[in-house]
């Protein structure tokens, strides 16, 4: 179903069926945008369940000015930064190194089913700053267009091409010192 | 989208999909919820309120520290450093010939100066008869 026509069921009075159909079409991808960034699959899984209930809870309130799509992206993406900065919180006042626990975390993952290399790239990019390392998932990983991306934080397509350089370059460099 | 390195648990968004109707939470905790979302408002204002009064008093206890420790100190160097300025003279002493005579007898009293020594000062230091007679006369 289209977001068109999701939002036309919507407006409808099937809000439910309608918001069923947003969780069947979007919670699988929200899930891997989410995942990237939470340490574990029971962090991502709240995470999600929390982004669904804001979205349900903000349906009534969408006017169609953005679309649909990068609406709930929007959504989750601000899940995620609010994730990011109480874990960050947490992590400066338990005076542990917050790059040594996603490493040892990433390595007792039992749903991470990936190579060495993506292991080592996924490291590499939990190192960069926040909206580098959002820039650089969306666009490597979740292979989005720089127009939606740009929707979705509320940038420019111009700043998120340098923020995604640099965080290649960085990336590039961490991978290269390792070797 | 790349496939991602992640892998989910078998049936997990099935799962999710199912159980993910936020209107039956809703209608099922009605006040209840209402009492929950209070209870986590009072509990993040009483986290904030500690974070506040922590940080306070770390602002306190650095300010007395450092007043305490090094301003008394710097109030004590203040005072010498004051007290060495009021009492200190730019020359140590009027006469020119004191700088280069270490043992240059300064009298410690007026009562050691007697009315010859004034007089022969006046008459030596280029005052005139009439300004010199005038302050003899005053003197006596």
């Amino acid at each position: 179903m289209s977001d068109e026509a999701i939002i036309e069921l919507y407006r409808s009075g099937s809000e439910e069926k309608a918001f069923n159909e947003i969780v069947r079409k979007y919670s699988e991808r929200l899930y891997f945008h989410i995942r990237n960034f939470a340490g574990a699959h029971e962090e991502a899984d709240d995470l999600l369940q929390d982004t669904f209930i804001k979205i349900w809870k903000a349906l009534p309130q969408f006017r169609g000015d953005a679309r649909l799509y990068t609406w709930i992206y929007r959504i989750a993406t601000n899940e995620v930064l609010n994730y990011l900065r109480k874990k960050r919180l947490k992590y400066v006042f338990s005076f542990t190194s917050e790059q040594k626990d996603y490493v040892s975390r990433l390595e007792a993952d039992p749903y991470f089913n990936g190579d060495q290399a993506q292991k080592r790239l996924l490291i590499a990019v939990s190192k960069l700053p926040e909206i580098q390392r959002l820039v650089f998932m969306m666009r490597y990983f979740e292979e989005m267009e720089y127009k939606d991306i740009s929707e979705i934080l509320n940038s420019t397509v111009g700043s998120l091409k340098a923020s995604y350089h640099h965080a290649y370059m960085k990336i590039k460099k961490e991978l290269s010192e390792e070797i | 989208m790349k496939k991602s390195p992640f892998i989910v648990p078998d049936g997990y968004f099935e799962d999710f999909a199912s159980k993910m109707h936020p209107w039956e939470t809703e209608a099922s905790t009605g006040a209840a919820a209402g009492r929950t979302v209070r209870v986590h408002s009072v509990g993040r204002a009483v986290r904030y309120a500690c974070s506040v009064a922590a940080g306070l008093a770390v602002l306190v206890t650095g300010t007395l520290f450092a007043f305490g420790v090094f301003g008394s100190r710097q109030a004590d160097g203040l005072e010498e450093g004051y007290l060495d300025f009021l009492y200190s003279d730019v020359m140590p002493m009027a006469d020119p010939e004191a700088i280069f005579n270490p043992d240059f007898d300064v009298a410690d009293s007026a009562e050691e100066i007697s009315q010859e020594d004034v007089m022969e000062y006046l008459i030596n230091s280029g005052i005139s008869a009439e300004e010199t007679y005038m302050l003899l006369a005053e003197s006596y």
